[in-house]
């Protein structure tokens, strides 16, 4: 970084026209000085010179018509320059014919015709007198060379003192000046900090100054002005953009919340639908229910029958003591009992749950077992479970257990349409993936490839006394519900139905 | 230079005190010249000057092949003195002599010296060069006031001359302000020079 970077450019100029100015005031000065300390002497000389070829072509007539009085009177002429301290003019034979002596009464030296010599500050000259050819005589001059020391001393002080001068006077007419070329760049500095650190576009630079400077400022006021424009439009643009934003926001948060309202009216009637669905389902289970509640109260309805006859028996025979009656009625009533848990089985079994709950699938598989084995047992299917007893699964038991009764309900359907005679389930309980898995398998001769894509659909059904719900409604509940799976697929001689879901995160108790 | 110039002095015109003091010299040394004394070598000097005059003398037809003439009239004052003249040139013109008995062939003499021994026709001379290009030299005491140009005076041992301004302006020929500068000017009328 040089010393020119780290100024201002008004400081910058001064100095530059300080350094180009004093050096070149300089450099005159010293060439003139230099150049006058050079050649006073030999100026000395060729004045000298000069005066001896003017006095010398004076004076020659007089030596010609050997007139001393006029020689004397043209060599005291020289008087007048009172350099010149000592002259002599001889004649051819080298008399003396004339004499001038104002410093010096005689001659330093006598030089060879037409040359001269310097003799400590003298300079003393010797010059032929000829007159058209013929040599006359001879001029001998002395000068004193102290006086033009020191006419050269004043001359080079003058010189010092007018290039001093010239040189304050530059100056000054620079400083004056140079405002012109500073001061307007001084006010574009300024707005341009203005511009920079308030941001203010708004101001403008005056146009003054040099061609360059003028362009600039002119340049600096356009690029201004565009700069304001582009501010405003940009502001509107912004002022626009955000009234548009406000507007889109608001349109937006109406069609938000009237999709909220719309999705809730619809998962409403989504779960009203499910609900109907479900009540369907249950409705049609019901029946089943019914049906599998009288095959179980078949066999204690007879026992209560035979209960009865015995008592009539016992009384006709005089056989009805007291210990008779107590037991026959701890009979009876143990049979009502049994009954009526049965009834509590399925009446719990329908009673929708509230809440997910943790529990072992295995007991839910025994819960749907106890409900249908009656049916499977006059089927002749037999029932083989393979039970792991810890694995338990969270959702809601009755559903789950719902699940499991449609799917064995089908299976000896399938078996008993085909009229299979040894029918058999098989039931595996499980953990697959950190789930839960029960697979149901049977020999009931599998589902048809055409259709096996579509068993979940809602009122698909291949019985002709179907609803088609059983299988959906099972769907539901284990993957909408619960958040598992269900499957099917068809294996060697029937199909298999796996139902996976979440494990548990605590052992139920 | 031009400084130095500026400070010499103008040597070709001599000041008015130096003239005033030429004339009454000239006054006082008159009856010496009219006596007719002599100096040893005066006629060799005088025929030396008589040659050294013509350098400075400017004729009008400038005809470097012609002869300068050189006329002597009324015998030779010189003796042989003059002959030594006879192989030389002026202003690059050979020099010729010419001792002519009569009046009228002066015409065509440059130089026409008129020795004591012919004063006697010194109007008619001086009449007949009046106009005519031709350098009048006298050699005795009045001469050039009476109207030759230039005339031979003694100075004690010295020989000088004096000058008639008004015959050199009439005559036509231009002299060399050097020549007068060292001559003693006469003026033809009794009142004294003319600057």
């Amino acid at each position: 970084m040089s010393l020119f970077d780290r100024i201002s450019i008004k400081r910058s100029l001064l100095l530059i026209a300080l350094l180009s100015n004093g050096a070149g005031v300089i450099l005159l000065s010293a060439v003139l000085g230099i150049g006058e300390w050079a050649t006073y002497r030999e100026r000395a000389a060729t004045m000298l010179t000069a005066y001896a070829g003017v006095v010398a072509g004076n004076i020659a007539p007089a030596l010609l018509f050997e007139d001393d009085k006029a020689a004397r009177e043209v060599l005291g002429r020289l008087i007048v320059e009172p350099s010149i301290v000592h002259a002599t003019l001889l004649d051819h034979n080298g008399k003396v014919v004339a004499r001038l002596a104002t410093g010096h009464d005689a001659m330093l030296a006598r030089p060879a015709l037409n040359t001269h010599l310097f003799m400590d500050d003298q300079i003393v000259l010797a010059r032929e007198v000829r007159h058209e050819g013929d040599l006359l005589g001879s001029l001998y001059l002395q000068s004193d060379l102290r006086g033009a020391h020191r006419e050269l001393l004043g001359k080079l002080a003058l010189i010092g003192g007018a290039m001093s001068l010239a040189l304050a006077f530059s100056l000054f007419l620079f400083v004056r000046l140079q405002r012109t070329i500073s001061e307007p760049l001084d006010d574009l500095s300024a707005a341009m900090i203005r511009v920079t650190r308030d941001g203010d576009y708004e101001g403008r630079v005056a146009a003054g100054g040099g061609e360059e400077i003028r362009a600039l400022a002119r340049g600096f006021n356009t690029m201004l002005d565009a700069i304001g424009e582009r501010e405003r439009t940009l502001a509107e643009h912004r002022a626009d953009l955000e009234k548009t934003v406000r507007l889109r926001t608001e349109e937006l948060r109406e069609l938000n919340s009237s999709l909220e309202q719309r999705v809730r009216e619809e998962a409403g009637k989504s779960r009203e639908k499910d609900h109907l669905l479900i009540r369907q389902s249950r409705l049609a289970t019901l029946g089943e229910m019914i049906g599998n509640i009288a095959h179980q109260w078949r066999q204690p309805l007879n026992a209560l029958g035979l209960l009865l006859t015995n008592l009539k028996d016992a009384q006709r025979f005089g056989e009805l003591d007291q210990a008779h009656v107590e037991a026959a009625v701890e009979q009876g009533r143990h049979l009502i009992d049994s009954m009526s848990a049965t009834i509590d089985d399925f009446r719990n079994l329908f009673k929708p749950d509230r809440d997910k709950t943790c529990f072992t699938v295995a007991a839910a598989v025994r819960e749907a077992l106890s409900v249908v084995w009656i049916s499977l047992k006059n089927a002749n299917i037999e029932v083989v479970l393979e039970s792991d007893e810890s694995v338990a699964c969270e959702g809601f038991f009755n559903e789950y257990t719902h699940v499991m009764l449609n799917i064995l309900g089908n299976a000896r359907d399938a078996i008993r349409a085909r009229g299979i005679m040894y029918g058999k389930v098989t039931i595996r309980i499980g953990t697959e993936d950190g789930r839960a898995v029960v697979a149901i398998r049977d020999n009931g001769g599998g589902i048809p490839e055409a259709v096996i894509e579509r068993i979940f659909d809602p009122y698909f059904t291949t019985r002709e006394n179907g609803t088609g719900i059983g299988l959906y409604m099972s769907l539901m509940i284990i993957e909408k519900n619960m958040g598992g799976a269900i499957a099917v697929r068809n294996i060697d001689g029937g199909a298999e139905f796996r139902i996976l879901t979440p494990l548990a995160k605590e052992i139920p108790a | 230079m031009a400084l130095l110039t500026g400070r010499l002095p103008p040597l070709r015109l001599p000041c008015g005190a130096a003239w005033a003091f030429a004339l009454v010299l000239a006054l006082a040394m008159e009856p010496a010249a009219a006596q007719g004394r002599t100096v040893s070598g005066e006629y060799e000097l005088k025929a030396a000057f008589i040659y050294r005059i013509a350098g400075f003398i400017e004729w009008p037809r400038k005809s470097a092949d012609t002869p300068l003439r050189l006329c002597v009239l009324g015998g030779n004052p010189f003796g042989t003195a003059l002959e030594a003249l006879r192989s030389k040139t002026v202003q690059g013109r050979r020099l010729e002599l010419v001792y002519p008995e009569s009046i009228d062939p002066l015409r065509d003499c440059h130089l026409l010296f008129v020795s004591p021994a012919a004063e006697k026709h010194l109007d008619r001379v001086i009449a007949l060069s009046r106009d005519a290009g031709i350098f009048t030299i006298g050699d005795g005491a009045g001469h050039a006031r009476r109207g030759i140009m230039l005339n031979f005076y003694l100075d004690g041992d010295r020989v000088r001359f004096e000058m008639n301004l008004e015959a050199v302006r009439r005559s036509g020929l231009v002299v060399s302000s050097k020549l007068l500068s060292l001559a003693r000017i006469v003026d033809a009328s009794p009142f004294g020079s003319q600057p």
